[in-house]
């Protein structure tokens, strides 16, 4: 049985996710019985998540407005062969983040918003080849109740939602969370319509209504609201399916998560 | 695909994945250096680098500790060059094991707290904390990034933590004294 002295040593590992899966489960058995280590382990992911936003904030750290188009010119130069239809792409995207950052006007941040949805949807694009497809991510799944301790309630809640009828065979296989390239997801995986289906909630601002994305991934994505966050369905299917799907599910899903 | 198009795919692949973090890599930068025309320069060299070796890059790892990591290898080798010593370990280790007591994190804290709170501890401590906690690497990552064992790396993290709670606790709990206009300085 572990003991507060124990859980104080590892409360930091703990926070990182760097504990075995075994220890994890006796660390978090006793924080459901001692609401002293309860109280310093909300006290230290605080610190942590207070830290993470006064550095994301700080107005001391951030770039000049026009260091975009510096570093983009040194980009170029460094690579003779890019032609300039790529560049003025990548100029735009650049230049949305860095604006964003500074606190642009309207356009700056819808481009921004766009900018980070497509982020966002590549990395739920990732998320699903490389856990619900190929079971290789780098760490390993933890339950969404765990996840909903540590991270969020809307993990936990995840782990109760149940899909709606649908046009399609709608099958539950597993659930759980996970995290892709540092971005951690709430993981649903279905068989819908014979293929490997995924919907991914994540912690970030949510789109206005249903939607496909047009990146460059093998499968096909849909972004959606859930409530306060961000959902992805992703899946080997035909696009309009998957649309489909992402519009079946963002009402319930949404009330769910409220 | 011709051999002509390989720079356009590869710069736009860098595009999608690196150029987002080109912000919070810069605030990295302008952390350790506190100087901006250092940190510019940092970030710099470090995507001209990213991008030229941008095919060693394994899609589906992170990105942005990848960034880190090339960052933090290029401002190794710069100090190095300049014969700048990095850090004494033995010194800091010393130092942090004179914490005689860990104090409760205080209630209250603002932003100016935090960042102030962190310039106070030695700068590998810094270093570890904002690995870990800021860019969310893993320690595994964070070794490879400063080069040193994950042993280190967790002995740092632990000793660097107990340093800024004490750094914390010293700027009081409850409603914070602190004067907002002040900045966080070095």
């Amino acid at each position: 049985m572990m003991e507060c002295r124990d859980v104080r040593e590892m409360a930091d590992s703990f926070l990182s996710e760097q504990l075995l899966v075994e220890t994890n489960h006796e660390l978090l058995r006793h924080l459901e019985t001692c609401p002293v280590c309860r109280s310093d382990m909300a006290a230290r992911r605080a610190l942590r998540e207070g830290l993470r936003s006064a550095f994301v904030r700080a107005e001391d750290l951030s770039p000049r407005p026009e260091f975009a188009t510096e570093l983009r010119a040194r980009l170029r130069a460094s690579q003779p062969g890019i032609t300039r239809r790529s560049l003025l792409k990548s100029w735009w995207a650049l230049a949305a983040g860095i604006a964003g950052a500074a606190g642009g006007g309207l356009f700056a941040r819808r481009s921004i918003a766009r900018s980070h949805l497509a982020t966002l949807a590549r990395e739920a694009a990732g998320d699903h080849q490389y856990c619900a497809v190929k079971f290789s991510l780098a760490e390993r799944p933890i339950p969404l109740e765990d996840a909903g301790k540590r991270y969020g309630a809307f993990y936990a809640a995840l782990a109760t939602f149940e899909a709606p009828p649908v046009d399609g065979p709608l099958q539950l296989l597993e659930r759980h969370a996970c995290v892709y390239q540092g971005r951690r997801f709430g993981h649903v995986v279905f068989r819908y319509r014979g293929a490997l289906t995924s919907l991914l909630v994540t912690d970030a601002p949510p789109p206005p209504a249903p939607e496909l994305e047009a990146i460059d991934a093998r499968a096909a994505v849909a972004s959606l609201p859930a409530g306060r966050f961000v959902g992805f369905v992703v899946a080997d299917l035909d696009r309009q399916h998957v649309l489909e799907l992402a519009q079946a599910l963002t009402t319930p899903l949404s009330q769910h998560l409220a | 695909m011709s051999a002509d198009a390989e720079p356009d795919r590869r710069w736009l692949a860098f595009e999608a994945e690196a150029l987002p973090h080109a912000d919070r890599l810069f605030r990295h930068a302008m952390w350790l250096s506190g100087n901006r025309a250092e940190a510019e320069d940092l970030v710099q060299e470090t995507m001209v680098q990213a991008l030229q070796s941008f095919h060693r890059f394994t899609p589906g790892t992170n990105c942005r500790a990848w960034l880190v990591t090339i960052l933090q290898h290029v401002r190794s080798n710069r100090l190095r060059k300049q014969g700048r010593v990095i850090v004494d370990s033995a010194l800091e280790e010393r130092a942090a094991s004179v914490v005689p007591f860990v104090p409760p994190i205080p209630d209250r804290l603002t932003d100016e707290d935090m960042l102030l709170a962190m310039r106070e501890i030695p700068a590998h401590h810094q270093e570890v904390i904002l690995l870990c906690d800021v860019e969310e690497m893993t320690y595994k990552e964070i070794a490879a990034a400063l080069d040193i064992p994950i042993g280190t790396v967790m002995s740092r993290l632990h000793r660097g933590r107990e340093l800024l709670r004490t750094a914390l606790a010293r700027r009081g709990t409850g409603p914070v004294a602190i004067d907002q206009g002040n900045k966080a300085g070095r």
